[in-house]
């Protein structure tokens, strides 16, 4: 039997003596903000995708023809075309600039928003999210597809905010996420565990209060046919299927779009190996499918499916990366970590359509207009999903931490309701 | 009419004046004032200087003061200079801004923070008064505090300063922060009132800036019934160790029983869960029954059990993995081709109980013996943090921002021993003749490479000293090796830290938590086991075993892993609840299937490593790989079914209890535990359902952690 969404909720509300659940089941209070994180891995060149530079010498702007895009005076490379022709209905950012250029650090000040420390593990923008806004029964709120990246998870915060990993390649034929589906004997099993639970009665620590809300968690994902079949690319039309692409970053997207169309807040989709230092040309254009394409494909459907589905309000979806790459190609043919100067494409929720913020020099160097800090984004997107700069979390030695950096600015110009 | 810019300072600074604002320089103030002393404490006591508060890193509305008083020169200026010392109002002192606020005379988004009738208040008022100087009188140089507990239980905090030639007492206890290491002992009021609770030992704190001072005081649970007036006797047979000695003296001290000990099965699995990480296997088991019915002691059986526990392949791993994890070495611990060979080696002679771990820690410290450190951290400052936190139970890395006034270690204490595991340091004798006192002409940039460390700043290379461990020893005027540092003038410190890690190890609970912040503000929770378990250690020469082996055999491990549903009498629940020893630790992945592997008595295939706690859940709920463990051949399961056919099915439930939590099930919970399994599933036939009955067991919480 398959139950629709609502009634999930109306059957599994109805039991909150099961421990930890209760929160979960104060969904309700949950605004409709979601989040889908395109995380670039390695370091997408922003000359080669956002940011091109046309008119600089071959040893700057590559091999890579340009495209207009819909929106005057803009341009990308020519494989985002289709990504091009949806410009004005996106908003640009052309001058992230960051002193960190190693990945573990690029990485953990873009996801977090903040500068590495040794003392504090910060949260990600995601487990921060899902951290306001609770995720449905079973459903968890926060999920990464196929996993996360490491600065992606919750940080000091508690263990639920962290991103449920799907695992495995949404791109190939048949995939499934592991063990979603309900052993014959697992019925049995926890009710053995349920009369064991009785029999041995012990107090229960922290950590196995938490472990006993995930194992919650996954009994109730199993047994509700509404999660299981969230995770189910098979119930999409071959249609729609096709128009993403057979591809990873593809269907990943697709399973981003149908996550957060069934409750999920936050999905991150990660596509690694685009870390270029060799031959960045060949890397970007060949391949099955080259990267561009794929990344071409896959974001443009998602923001053309959001639309048709009247989710663009509700989604926020960005595509990013740990920094951009040299402007100037290395004799290899690549281009090295440049993290002076990188592009972030947000699209939906509340930022503001077919707006280009901040510009970089003639050589895509240096931003020279209007510059962004990780932070400054960071700040930014939390403020666009409804969160004020006053919050601060509690890290586990009790030190009030503040969401966001209080060095950095919310960009009211990017945003609708604020400019 | 127009002045130039010139005349317009001349006019300003005419109108700011001291005699403009009130404060007429003839009239010298009323008492001698040092802001650092007086007033300071006071803001920060009053919370205006919180995180919170003006103490956030951008202030608030317009106020900025350094976090919990951190910088008194900058909140001096704050305060008194800033914005045309629009604060002040030296003429009436009782409209300044800065009494305005906190008592809400006008807006404060603050709230209410002071009373007019209060003697921060008065204080804050009389210093106005007095022209806010930042110094009137001779300096004051902090000698000591003391705490002392009046008849009325009332708190006063003296503090001993020299000034001149004079030592100075002062009453500073309304500037004080008071607080209770354990509340529901006894407690501290706002008025700086004790009250009594429940029964229990406890440190109250007394802080003035960055100085501390404590009591321990005991409240009794009352006179022991006559029939245990006194401590009960041993049996002749038992000669309880020093541990279990000071363990029972402290049970004394607080009119409490000696609360009854873990049922002995019970022990023997957390004996073997805490040093091996796994449970018995059913042969040591049997073995240890045997023992059991041939009439040994507990004390023999527990000996035994170690022995057995200790000479694993489990306890190499387990220990293996704890001592990798402490020293931060890269990559598995077994897999010689990772990190550092030689240290390796050494890790495994410290396992085989050969070698001290002072020696590990000689070893890593001495840049000639091994290059973890280096290889590990390439920025001495990170060195440095590693070693106070891993070896020395120190929390440096504080430091490195900025100085904080509850804490000990400063920013230049942390810049100096950081300046010790520079490059350069690392080659020579610790003598700041070696270093340059020359500005560098980078400006006081800290330099990337390591070979020097630069006070920011100012360009001068950092002097390295060690850090101070005891009061008054001054380790920068002599040239000390870093490792005859470590040998020498740490080797306490280091016995203290490891005692209390290890003992989290096997316990569960640190004495000390954090386990790196061994502060005199942040006492032990049982200090004098803590000290005798430091001491152990040092008379033992740092021998990992030798202080496992202790522990396990105290009386504290037996009574830890009491189950409190064992427990009956109200007072044993009062002393059980006073040693609070026991949380329970979750097994990782290896451990679990390493647990499991135990119980089935076979190899067991890998289990799938998920990156998310639900993934790892949804795993172990649905995944087939517990179906092919027990398609292993001769795994205990299939044993049991195959040749006990003629057990019935309940006997068998029994016997799988036994196999899983090493003790027995009644025979009406066996029929339970069957039942529920049967109950989900009635098609199934019995081999299916005892089969979810088995997977039921290993998936709870009972199996899961050390408890």
């Amino acid at each position: 039997m398959k139950l629709s969404r609502r009634t999930s909720l109306k059957i599994f509300g109805a039991i909150p003596f099961i421990p930890g659940l209760v929160e979960v089941a104060m969904a309700a209070r949950a605004t409709d903000r979601h989040f889908i994180l395109l995380w670039m891995d390695g370091g997408m060149s922003h000359i080669d995708t956002l940011d091109p530079k046309p008119e600089a010498g071959a040893d700057i702007r590559g091999p890579l023809d340009v495209v207009r895009t819909s929106l005057p005076g803009v341009m990308f490379t020519e494989p985002l075309k289709d990504l091009a022709k949806l410009m004005d209905r996106c908003c640009l950012v052309r001058s992230l600039t960051s002193p960190e250029g190693n990945h573990d650090r690029g990485s953990h000040y873009m996801l977090t928003g903040h500068r590495p420390s040794s003392l504090v593990q910060y949260p990600s923008i995601g487990s921060v999210v899902a951290s306001q806004f609770h995720g449905d029964i079973g459903l968890p709120p926060y999920v990464a597809i196929p996993e996360s990246h490491e600065f992606g998870r919750e940080g000091f915060l508690p263990a639920h905010l962290g991103p449920f990993d799907t695992g495995g390649d949404p791109g190939k034929p048949g995939f499934r996420v592991k063990n979603l589906e309900p052993h014959t004997q697992s019925e049995a099993v926890l009710s053995v565990l349920d009369t064991l639970r009785n029999l041995q009665s012990q107090p229960l620590s922290q950590d196995e209060l938490d472990r006993g809300s995930f194992l919650n968690q996954a009994r109730l994902a199993t047994q509700n046919s509404f999660v299981r079949d969230l995770f189910d690319l098979g119930q999409e039309s071959s249609t729609v299927r096709e128009s993403y692409g057979h591809h990873k970053l593809g269907q990943s997207c697709l399973l981003a779009r149908r996550l957060v169309e069934g409750g999920v807040r936050v999905v991150q989709v990660r596509d690694t190996g685009w870390d270029h230092h060799v031959n960045i040309n060949q890397a970007l254009t060949y391949g099955f499918p080259p990267k561009l394409t794929a990344l071409n494909q896959a974001l443009s459907q998602l923001i053309l499916d959001l639309e048709r589905r009247g989710l663009d309000s509700k989604v926020t979806v960005m595509l990013a990366s740990e920094f951009g790459r040299t402007p100037r190609l290395n004799p290899s043919g690549g281009r090295d970590h440049w993290s002076r100067a990188s592009s972030a494409l947000i699209y939906g929720g509340g930022f503001r359509r077919g707006q280009v913020f901040g510009e970089t020099d003639a050589r895509g160097e240096e931003p020279v207009f209007r510059p962004v800090s990780p932070a400054d984004l960071f700040s930014t997107l939390l403020a666009s999903l409804g969160m004020s700069r006053d919050e601060r979390f509690v890290s586990t030695d009790g030190r009030p931490i503040p969401v966001m950096d209080p060095q950095s600015r919310i960009l009211d110009d990017l945003l609708i309701h604020r400019a | 009419m127009k002045f130039s810019p010139r005349q317009l300072i001349w006019i300003l600074a005419g109108l700011l004046s001291p005699g403009v604002l009130g404060n007429d320089p003839s009239e010298p103030p009323g008492r001698e004032w040092d802001f650092k002393v007086d007033i300071l404490p006071a803001l920060v006591r009053s919370g205006c200087s919180s995180a919170e508060c003006h103490g956030s890193a951008t202030g608030r509305g317009g106020f900025r003061l350094s976090l919990f008083g951190s910088d008194p020169q900058a909140d001096y200026e704050s305060i008194v200079q800033e914005s045309f010392g629009r604060r002040m109002d030296r003429r009436h002192p009782e409209l300044s801004l800065i009494l305005l606020k906190p008592t809400r005379s006008v807006p404060h988004e603050g709230g209410h923070i002071l009373s007019e009738s209060s003697p921060v208040y008065q204080t804050l008022k009389q210093w106005i008064a007095d022209g806010a100087p930042w110094i009137h009188g001779p300096p004051s140089q902090f000698l000591r505090l003391e705490m002392i507990q009046n008849p009325d239980l009332s708190l006063q905090l003296n503090g001993y300063f020299q000034r001149g030639t004079d030592v100075v007492q002062q009453d500073l206890t309304s500037r004080a922060h008071f607080r209770s290491t354990d509340e529901s002992v006894v407690s501290v009021h706002a008025d700086h009132r004790l009250s009594f609770h429940g029964p229990g030992e406890a440190y109250v704190i007394g802080q003035f800036l960055g100085w501390t001072h404590r009591i321990h005081l005991i409240n009794s649970h009352g006179e022991l019934s006559s029939e245990t007036g006194t401590v009960p006797a041993l049996g002749a047979h038992e000669s309880p160790d020093p541990l279990s000695r000071i363990w029972r003296q402290s049970l004394q001290d607080v009119g409490l029983e000696i609360p009854q000990t873990a049922e002995p099965w019970r022990v023997i699995r957390r004996l073997f869960l805490s040093v091996a990480g796994r449970p018995p296997w059913p042969n040591e088991l049997d073995h240890l029954d045997s023992l059991v019915h041939q009439g040994q002691s507990m004390e023999s059986l527990l000996d035994e059990a170690f022995g057995m526990a200790s000479q694993s392949i489990s306890f190499q791993k387990k220990w293996g993995q704890w001592l990798s994890d402490w020293l931060e070495l890269p990559g598995d611990p077994q897999d010689k081709k990772a990190g550092d060979p030689a240290l390796q080696r050494s890790l495994d002679e410290v396992l085989s109980g050969n070698q001290s771990m002072m020696d590990l820690i000689r070893r890593i410290v001495d840049p000639q013996s091994s290059r973890h450190l280096r290889q590990r951290y390439a920025d001495p400052r990170d060195r440095a943090e590693f070693v106070s936190r891993a070896f020395l139970g120190i929390q440096l890395g504080c430091a490195r921002c900025h100085n904080h006034p509850d804490d000990r270690w400063t920013q230049i204490n942390h810049l100096r021993f950081s300046a010790c595991f520079s490059n350069a340091a690392l080659n020579t004798e610790l003598s700041p003749i070696a270093f340059s006192s020359q500005p560098q002409p980078d400006g006081g940039m800290q330099e990337k490479s390591g070979d020097f460390l630069y006070l920011p700043g100012s360009g001068y290379a950092v002097k390295p000293a060690l850090l101070p461990l005891q009061q008054f020893m001054d380790t920068e005027s002599s040239a000390v090796s870093l490792v005859d540092w470590i040998q020498s003038s740490a080797r306490s410190t280091i016995s203290r830290n490891l005692s209390n890690r290890i003992f989290k190890e096997l316990i569960g609970v640190a004495l000390v938590e954090p386990v790196d912040d061994h502060r005199l503000s942040n006492p032990a929770r049982y200090e004098s086991i803590l000290s005798v378990l430091s001491q152990w250690m040092m008379d033992g020469d740092f021998n990992l075993k030798m202080i496992i082996r202790q522990l396990v055999m105290s009386e504290p491990f037996r009574i830890a892993a009491l189950n409190p549903d064992e427990l009956d009498a109200s007072r044993r629940e009062v002393a059980f609840d006073y040693i609070q020893l026991r949380k329970p630790q979750l097994l990782d992945v290896d451990q679990w299937v390493l647990a499991v592997s135990g119980v089935l008595g076979v190899e067991l295939p890998p289990f799938e490593v998920a990156t998310s706690p639900l993934a790892h859940q949804l795993a172990l709920l649905n995944s087939s790989w517990f179906d092919r463990a027990l398609e292993v051949p001769g795994n205990q399961f299939e044993v049991l079914n195959k040749f006990a056919t003629d057990v019935d099915r309940i006997q068998r439930t029994q016997e799988l209890h036994r196999m899983v939590f090493s003790q027995p099930l009644s025979e009406i919970n066996a029929r339970k535990l069957l039942e529920a399994a049967i109950q989900a599933r009635p098609g199934d036939d019995i081999m299916t359902s005892l089969k979810a009955v088995l997977r039921g067991m290993v998936l709870s919480p009972e199996f899961c952690s050390i408890r």
